[in-house]
């Protein structure tokens, strides 16, 4: 359960745009382990999305490593078998999926692979199950809502059985009854599976479930801790252009105000809690 | 007006036809082209007018979709029709005006041209009609692979018709948004002479060329991470089968092609 699935190593990335050097992410250094729950948060352009696509080989660093289960991301050779470890679901549900049926999709990696058929329909059947999307396998992919997208995606990715699954940014474009469905099966995947989710957000809403907190901003970890620590420190947040969740806010203005002593709060339970004690309850 | 556009225009049945096996259906309509050109018998002709159209009722195909597809080829047809007419010199003359003069072989062959293209197009529509686009692309992909040999991109050519068929949707959703969008800034389309109105498609095409490499792009990486490396090494996740079916359809037809190249020798 507690070893290191992906080491992250003094990692310098950076791309040539006319001529000119423009460094993305400086001196990143990172454990996670396995069935760990990461969010990474950061403002636009802070080079979270780079972070995912170094995590899958796509990019490899101009310095430093990435070892994916002992498999360096800069060894061209072992490129499928990080793959086969780290699945990444990104954003814009409509552009990663390849084929006009979702059973269809969802069989695309596993053919990739070169799985046996009788184990690509064990694996499609699966992932539609887990994610809740089997009633519709032989549907049309176009005449899903992109929360219902999404999960096929999802499912795309969980037919290649990985060990951990980077979500960039795939709430961005959802409604807020498809953002909740893939949280939902976040959660599940790392409960139930003990697979590991990195989840690279700007919703700090979301963030604030994730067992530890990597804050990214203009390229370099500024925090890493505990959504409790790092949500302690709105400043910081501030400076790096980031906010905490309204309920941390709420709290934390009425601590200012000397109304109830600090406490950072994380959901709405909490902060339902700690306003009725306030109010005499 | 652009959500009228069906692709591959298949009809949803469980007739006979659609449970053959697409590499069956595709070699049986190249079959049935070849065998179109080669017969010039009215008879035949109308043995096989009868038999398209009794396939269109056992695949409960409406018989207006022959009309509809023959309305865009309309010109063609008057065109074959035409230059048939005038330009075949064979056969007694029957008409004759300045340079221009009318024959009996002419007359003729230019009926026979138009039943041609007619069958040609009712015949062949049935393929798409009656065959998912997916297992279109795997026949074609199972039929051409002899033809790696030769390094012909078979697998790469497959793959690029199951993207564009994945995407043709969501590129028309994308076109009516542009067009409202368009629409909302001024651009007016539906007015002004054909140069204006053709002017007015540029500020439609050129969002949609941008986004579509955009969204190329997004997909070649999407597909990357999924462990694409092309077909070398890939299984399948559907498999076609032969059936029972697929013998007797083809026993049909071998049948029904030497009845009509017999009619065509001995009448």
């Amino acid at each position: 359960m507690n070893e290191s699935l992906i080491d992250v190593n003094k990692l310098y990335f950076s791309y040539i745009n006319d001529r000119n050097e423009i460094n993305v992410l400086y001196d990143i250094n990172l454990e996670v382990k396995q069935g760990e729950f990461i969010a990474v948060v950061g403002h636009n352009g802070s080079g979270k999305s780079t972070f995912a696509k170094l995590c899958n080989a796509i990019l490899t660093p101009t310095s430093g490593t990435i070892i994916v289960s002992g498999f360096d991301t800069s060894n061209e050779e072992t490129i499928f078998e990080i793959r086969k470890n780290v699945g990444v679901v990104f954003q814009n549900p409509d552009n990663q999926i390849v084929a006009t049926l979702v059973e269809e999709d969802v069989a695309f990696a596993p053919e990739n692979l070169g799985i046996e058929q009788s184990e690509i329909i064990r694996r499609v059947d699966e992932s539609l199950s887990a994610v809740g999307m089997y009633e519709y396998k032989d549907h049309a992919v176009y005449n899903l809502s992109g929360g219902q997208k999404q999960r096929v995606a999802i499912a795309g990715i969980l037919a290649i059985k990985p060990k951990c699954i980077v979500f960039d940014e795939a709430t961005a474009m959802l409604d807020p009854v498809g953002r909740k469905e893939v949280i939902e099966i976040m959660k599940k995947l790392n409960k139930e599976n003990g697979t590991t989710i990195i989840h690279i957000t700007h919703y700090m809403e979301e963030a604030a479930f994730a067992d530890r907190i990597v804050v990214i901003s203009n390229g370099k970890i500024i925090k890493n801790d505990s959504p409790k620590e790092v949500f302690a420190d709105e400043y910081a947040l501030k400076k790096a252009h980031l906010s905490v969740p309204q309920v941390t806010q709420l709290i934390n203005e009425l601590s200012k105000n000397n109304f109830i002593k600090p406490k950072v709060v994380l959901n709405v339970d909490e902060c339902v809690n700690v306003l009725e004690n306030l109010l005499g309850g | 007006m652009i959500g009228d556009i069906t692709i591959g225009q298949y009809f949803t049945g469980n007739s006979v036809l659609h449970k053959i096996d697409p590499r069956t259906k595709i070699i049986l309509t190249i079959v049935y082209i070849i065998i179109l050109f080669i017969v010039n018998n009215p008879f035949a002709y109308l043995i096989n007018g009868i038999f398209i159209l009794s396939l269109y009722i056992i695949c409960k195909i409406p018989f207006k979709m022959i009309f509809s597809n023959m309305k865009p080829i309309l010109p063609v047809l008057f065109f074959t029709f035409l230059i048939n007419l005038f330009f075949v010199k064979t056969g007694d003359i029957i008409f004759r005006f300045w340079i221009f003069s009318i024959t009996t072989g002419a007359i003729n062959l230019a009926l026979i041209m138009i039943v041609r293209i007619v069958l040609l197009i009712a015949g062949s529509s049935l393929l798409t009609y009656t065959t998912l686009p997916i297992d279109l692309t795997d026949g074609i992909e199972i039929l051409l692979s002899p033809l790696k040999k030769i390094h012909f991109p078979v697998h790469e050519l497959a793959m690029m018709m199951t993207i564009s068929m994945r995407f043709v949707p969501t590129l028309i959703d994308e076109t009516t948004k542009i067009m409202a969008a368009q629409k909302s800034r001024g651009v007016d389309m539906e007015n002004g002479s054909i140069i204006k109105r053709v002017k007015s498609i540029i500020p439609i095409l050129i969002p949609l060329f941008v986004s579509a490499f955009r969204r190329a792009n997004e997909l070649s990486i999407a597909m990357e991470s999924r462990c694409y490396r092309g077909g070398d090494g890939r299984t399948r996740y559907r498999a076609l089968k032969y059936s029972y079916l697929d013998f007797l359809s083809i026993i049909f037809m071998i049948l029904f092609f030497t009845v009509l190249i017999c009619l065509n020798i001995f009448t």
